[in-house]
């Protein structure tokens, strides 16, 4: 028998660097994803249909936060830090991630809110 | 649990690509954007993982089904994702179904050519040999994994 030419659904997403156009084929590595998911307390093994489903997931998490921190960004030519940040903050589903994305402010918008802090309380010193 | 920090770390070119596949040509990603997405990302893992353990536990069972996150993901609030992951996962099932196919029929006739002429097989095993070690429950041995690492380094 000769050596089998390999179909679509062996090929390597890693080595071809494109989106594969199977829908099924991974792009992240399932033994990092893998390593993630023991950190967590309690899991012992992994089986491989809830690894597959979780790393596809994930992937499915990236290109949606992408999407949505694109398409509410003012200046569309570019995505910023500040547009994951806000969409992260906008988003009742993503607060999970407000402490890993958190907004950030000015030093002279810090001081500001500080500023305002003070003046509530002026008769309480 | 993990050893470095860099060990809960998906790799930057993985990451970048499904960024840039997702956004229109010409549009730049800062750093600071995509580094963001990265922790996200390992965020969104231990929260469906961990989502998905407390399901499974609360049936009294040890390992974390499929049933388990797909409820898990439902939970999140990700519903969205729930019909096209079930339908990646049976293309992923028939396809690793047939390289299983594959390859007890590829073991069959090896085994019959050896026993015919005795003088060992010509073809070269190897790649199908990783490819197959994928089907495996272990997933210890991934090839695919070491070459996008090596991108990613």
């Amino acid at each position: 028998m000769a050596s089998p030419s390999k179909s679509p659904t062996t090929q390597s997403p890693g080595k071809s660097g494109r989106l594969s156009s199977q829908p099924s084929e991974l792009m992240l590595p399932t033994q990092r994803v893998k390593m993630i998911m023991k950190s967590c307390p309690d899991v012992e093994t992994v089986p491989q249909e809830s690894l597959y489903l979780i790393t596809k997931a994930t992937e499915l998490f990236i290109q949606y936060l992408t999407q949505q921190a694109h398409s509410q960004a003012t200046d569309t030519s570019s995505l910023r830090y500040d547009d994951l940040a806000t969409v992260v903050h906008s988003l009742d589903h993503l607060e999970f991630l407000r402490e890993t994305i958190p907004q950030k402010i000015t030093w002279a918008e810090a001081q500001k809110l500080m500023e305002q802090y003070d003046n509530k309380f002026e008769g309480f010193h | 649990m993990a050893e470095r920090p860099e060990d809960l770390n998906l790799p930057n070119a993985v990451i970048t690509r499904i960024i840039k596949d997702m956004l229109p040509e010409g549009v730049a990603v800062a750093k600071e954007a995509r580094s963001a997405i990265a922790r996200a990302a390992s965020v969104f893992v231990l929260f469906a993982t961990s989502s998905a353990n407390n399901l499974a536990q609360k049936h009294k069972k040890k390992t974390v089904s499929a049933q388990d996150t797909f409820l898990a993901l439902k939970e999140m609030e990700f519903d969205k994702f729930i019909e096209p992951l079930q339908e990646s996962l049976e293309v992923y099932k028939r396809s690793q179904q047939n390289k299983k196919e594959q390859k007890e029929a590829k073991a069959k006739a090896k085994k019959a050519e050896e026993a015919d002429k005795n003088s060992g097989s010509v073809e070269d095993n190897s790649e199908d040999g990783d490819v197959s070690n994928t089907m495996e429950a272990s997933l210890t041995t991934d090839k695919e994994n070491d070459d996008v690492m090596e991108i990613a380094e």
